[in-house]
């Protein structure tokens, strides 16, 4: 190895702080970071695409700004089919852009469980403050899509609450929308105030050597072939999403508590048909959530556009042909659950890491309750047929159609899916449960750390992706302000 | 676009589908009403080897006739001389070479001369002639071809017709000349070759070769449809660029196409029939594509060993673009096709008796 | 001759499109095989440890049925791989019920996914 190498001279091979994955927890540290005036490279392994390369939701863009073309999944009794973003930007590019705080209560319990310190309520306000004014958090200007106003009236009906959930749009004159994903506010920011990207280069394996980082990475070339490359620095922070940062560690020795604890937001859906027309082409994303049984249980309105719709049409074959034809009747909705516990292992020679779910029966239980209370609301809302995504089960036409969902749903029968996935390398001071301290720094590797969906330290409940910001903020700032 | 007034260049007007295409010219198409009537005051031009003839009722003074030879760029300079903004329809090509040698400089440097040369000339489209081969054998029985197909081409004819496509899409990006592919399988219709009348007389005395349970389909192409669609394809202005398969409406089975021609034969033109096929197991085809991929290897071809492994594949396309883009509309099926195709034989004393 | 992982894709998709799927019978060709271009390429972007192993199953199933018909699936009839798919998919079987549900699930979404934008 040249001595050079593991000087200070940063400019190609390394720089002060090296961030690895440009999602939201990445984007935002980065941004943070550069404009304190530190020397930043973010490194990312997807391509660098704008927020108008693909179209919402389509093959296409599942094809090139997922990883793994959208389709992985977590193994286990059930297996859980779950969607990661893989570009410039991560999930923030791809998702729906439904906004929430982290509740109050779930930070009071982070705090008992795992004691994670300075993260009250009113510690994270400000940074909860920052990214909605960045982000232009905000209602619909207008009314909000058919599909997602049912569910609201059915909620209503029973008297249980339900709210509009505001998302990270901004609205131009003519009402057109723009999702203000990562490529659009924090990334075009980061390199504003001098943070150097680089984009299609996945990081390997990550190397301490002589008080410093040496990042091995494989970097797409131009010809679809690929390099290796190598970056150093001081500061590390790894924010490569929740499934994808604990690969990383434990496949470069680092692993305590890291990749044992993966959670998601177990979810399953319901194709609900209407007598009415709820559904359109173009559809935008539905915004109303039922919060009468949070944070164990939430209800909504998912992505309903007819290959969506036959994709949830999968457990009832026989009636997938009819539900098509009139699609614009129906639409998907889904019980979302906190259960369950899974783990991130690297395997020798692949490049994807195996990841398992179990679910126990109580979990099961949870899931077909939540599955009850969607179906109740769905009739209530004026639904005629039901069709969740259970072998066997349903359709669903009336209130006495619910006694055939038994009390725990069958594990051989259920489909399940989720698009949240946190707490891998959870954060707190309890060092025997979390992987780093309050703040994001690793225990026992000085200089380096985690801001990503991992160190949340269990299921919010609430779509994840305000929590990851807002503690993005909090730990960069708290990293400038030498705090770490 | 209308053919009326135009100057028309034919290349291979001698062979079998290059007569097809001139009888439409000179006489029209009476199964689709674009062309029912032939167009008005046209000027062809046919390029023919020095060894053919044209025969008589392809009127020798509405055409001019040009001997020459693709492999010479002279040649094809002559061919297209002073004809701007003329159409070229390029059908020449070698099927069955006696050295594979040979299928590359006809079918692919043959076909860049004259296209480069119609160019040059300031051709406004060039309608080139592929086949099936470039895409080889549908995956399944009852798959389709359609026109985004990949290429998987078909031992070394596929290859150069493969490569001749790359030309032709080479010349059309450099936007020198619009193109326009057409695809075609088997065809059979009148004016077929001797070749052709050896295959009735194997239906005839119970030979015709059936390869495991004949249930393959191939797609086919009576003569007319596809005279049909090259008219079209040279016509149709959104068609520049792009790729069409053109063939009867829909593939028939082996049994199918054996079983038409021996009823006609049967029951409107006499010939009473053996009643048999030649039954072969299904790996004789594959015996077959050994030994025909093995000689090919060697640079050598021989015909009918190359013809029969080919039987037991299913070589089907789809003429759905074709319908939805230009208007294609194959009215003659298999029957009547077959029928006109015995007719022709029977009118020019070439069915056996 | 030879079970083919390809063609058993194509065979698969164009059987299951046609059954479960409505307008798959009439001026669809460009789209089945689109949808199965498609599904090829969803595998060659699955994680990589299961890959291989997907692959392999795939070519076991188009060649099950080699010894009972002498052919593999890809050259049955739609009706002859109709019978067997739904053999599959009710297998006590979970793997092979698995499999059949990846393909079974990018059918019906590839399959609409097309039909919805060609704006039909
Ligand atoms: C379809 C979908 C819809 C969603 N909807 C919502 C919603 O409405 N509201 C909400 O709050 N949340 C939503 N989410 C979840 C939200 O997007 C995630 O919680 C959030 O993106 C997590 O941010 P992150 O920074 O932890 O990781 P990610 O966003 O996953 O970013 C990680 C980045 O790191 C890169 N990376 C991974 N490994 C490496 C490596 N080895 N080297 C270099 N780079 C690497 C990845 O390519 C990726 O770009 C949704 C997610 C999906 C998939």
């Amino acid at each position: 190895m040249a001595p050079e190498a593991a000087s200070t001279s940063y400019r190609n091979g390394g720089a002060e702080t090296v961030v690895l994955g440009s999602g939201p927890g990445g984007a935002v540290t980065a941004c943070l970071l550069a404009e304190a005036g530190r020397d930043v490279l973010l490194v990312e392994e997807g391509p660098s695409l704008a927020l108008g390369d693909t179209e919402s939701f389509s093959r296409d863009e599942m094809r090139r700004k997922y990883r793994n073309g959208g389709v992985t999944v977590a193994l286990g009794n059930p297996s859980i089919a779950y969607a990661e973003g893989r570009c410039l930007g991560g999930g923030s590019e791809v998702n729906s852009g439904l906004y929430h705080r982290t509740p109050p209560e779930v930070l009071d319990r982070w705090q008992t469980e795992f004691g994670l310190r300075d993260a009250t309520e009113a510690d994270l306000a400000p940074h909860f403050e920052a990214c909605e004014r960045d982000l232009n958090v905000s209602l619909l200007p207008a009314e909000a899509p058919p599909a997602s106003l049912r569910l609201h009236s059915g909620a209503e009906h029973l008297g249980w609450r339900s709210i509009e959930v505001p998302r990270w749009y901004r609205y131009d004159a003519g009402g057109q929308a723009r999702r203000q994903s990562m490529t659009e506010t924090y990334l075009p920011r980061a390199v504003q105030a001098g943070c150097r990207i680089v984009p299609q280069t996945r990081a390997r394996v990550i190397r301490r050597e002589a008080g410093q980082f040496k990042i091995h990475c494989s970097q797409d070339t131009a010809d679809g072939g690929q390099r290796q490359a190598e970056f150093v620095a001081k500061t590390l922070v790894v924010a490569c999403g929740a499934v994808q940062t604990p690969a990383l560690l434990r496949r470069s020795g680092i692993r305590d508590n890291i990749g044992r604890t993966l959670h998601f937001h177990p979810t399953i859906k319901v194709v609900a048909r209407f007598p009415e027309v709820v559904n359109h082409a173009g559809m935008g994303v539905p915004v109303h959530q039922v919060k009468e049984f949070s944070p164990r249980i939430g209800l909504g309105c998912a992505i309903s556009q007819p290959p969506h719709l036959a994709l949830a049409m999968l457990d009832h074959p026989e009636a997938l042909a009819e539900v098509l034809a009139d699609w614009q009747h129906c639409a998907v909705y889904y019980a979302m659950t906190l259960g369950g516990a899974g783990s991130v292992t690297p395997l020798p020679v692949f490049a994807d890491p195996l990841v398992r779910f179990g679910l126990s029966a109580g979990d099961m239980g949870d899931l077909a309750t939540g599955l009850r209370r969607l179906c109740e609301c769905l009739l209530a809302a004026g639904a005629d047929l039901l069709f969740p995504t259970v072998r066997g089960l349903g359709p669903i036409a009336c209130e006495a159609d619910l006694a055939k969902i038994p009390p725990a749903l069958s594990p051989g029968a259920t489909s399940l899916m989720t698009i949240h996935a946190f707490s891998s390398c959870p954060m707190g001071e309890d060092a025997a449960r979390t992987a780093t301290d309050s703040f994001g720094r690793v225990r026992d590797v000085p200089g380096l750390r985690i801001a990503d969906a991992s160190i949340l330290c269990s299921p919010p409940g609430v779509n994840p992706q305000g929590s990851v910001m807002a503690f993005a903020r909090r730990n960069a700032l708290a990293l400038l302000e030498g705090r770490g | 676009m209308s053919l009326d007034g135009r100057s028309v260049v034919i290349t291979g007007a001698a062979g079998w589908l290059g007569q097809g295409v001139l009888a439409a010219l000179l006489h029209g198409l009476p199964d689709h009403p674009a062309f029912a009537q032939p167009p008005q005051r046209l000027e062809i031009r046919a390029l023919v080897l020095p060894d053919q003839e044209l025969p008589g009722d392809l009127g020798a003074e509405d055409v001019e006739i040009v001997r020459g030879d693709l492999r010479r760029p002279a040649d094809c300079v002559r061919l297209c001389e002073g004809l701007e903004g003329g159409l070229l329809i390029h059908l020449a090509g070698l099927i069955h070479p006696g050295r594979i040698r040979e299928l590359y400089e006809v079918n692919v440097e043959g076909a860049r001369h004259v296209i480069e040369a119609a160019a040059s000339a300031g051709f406004e489209r060039a309608v080139v002639m592929s086949s099936n081969s470039p895409v080889g054998c549908n995956p399944h029985p009852d798959h389709l071809f359609d026109e985004e197909s990949p290429y998987r081409p078909y031992m070394h004819y596929g290859r150069s017709k493969q490569q001749l496509e790359a030309v032709v899409a080479e010349v059309h990006a450099a936007g020198r000349i619009e193109t326009v592919v057409v695809r075609a399988p088997w065809f059979y219709g009148p004016r077929q070759p001797a070749r052709q009348t050896a295959f009735f007389t194997m239906i005839r005395d119970g030979k015709a070769p059936i390869l495991g349970s004949g249930e393959n389909r191939r797609s086919m192409s009576y003569i007319d449809n596809l005279a049909q669609g090259i008219l079209l394809a040279a016509t149709v202005s959104r068609a520049a660029g792009n790729t069409y398969w053109i063939a009867d409406e829909r593939p028939y089975s082996m049994n199918e196409i054996v079983d038409t021609v021996e009823h006609l034969l049967e029951t409107e033109f006499g010939r009473g029939c053996a009643h048999r096929r030649l039954r072969l197991p299904y790996v004789t085809g594959e015996v077959a594509g050994l030994a025909d991929w093995a000689l090919q290897g060697l640079g050598f071809y021989q015909q009918k060993i190359h013809v029969l492994s080919e039987m037991n594949k299913t070589i089907a396309c789809s003429v759905e673009r074709a319908r939805r883009e230009l208007g294609y509309d194959p009215k003659v099926a298999l029957e009547e096709g077959m029928r006109r195709s015995l007719r022709w034989l029977e009118d020019h004393d070439g069915l056996p008796r | 001759m030879t079970p083919s992982f390809s063609a058993a894709v194509f065979a698969l998709t164009y059987s299951i499109v046609r059954e479960r799927c409505a307008g798959a019978e009439e001026g669809s060709t460009r789209l089945l095989n689109r949808v199965a271009t498609y599904i090829l390429g969803c595998h060659s972007r699955l994680p990589d440890f299961m890959r291989v192993p997907l692959r392999l199953a795939t070519i076991g199933l188009d060649g099950s049925t080699l010894l009972t018909t002498g052919r593999p699936l890809h050259l049955l009839s739609h009706e002859e791989r109709w019978r067997r798919i739904e053999r599959w998919r009710a297998s006590r079987f979970s793997p092979l019920r698995n499999v059949l549900r990846f393909y079974e699930g990018l059918a019906v979404f590839g399959w609409y996914g097309e039909v919805h934008e060609d704006g039909a």
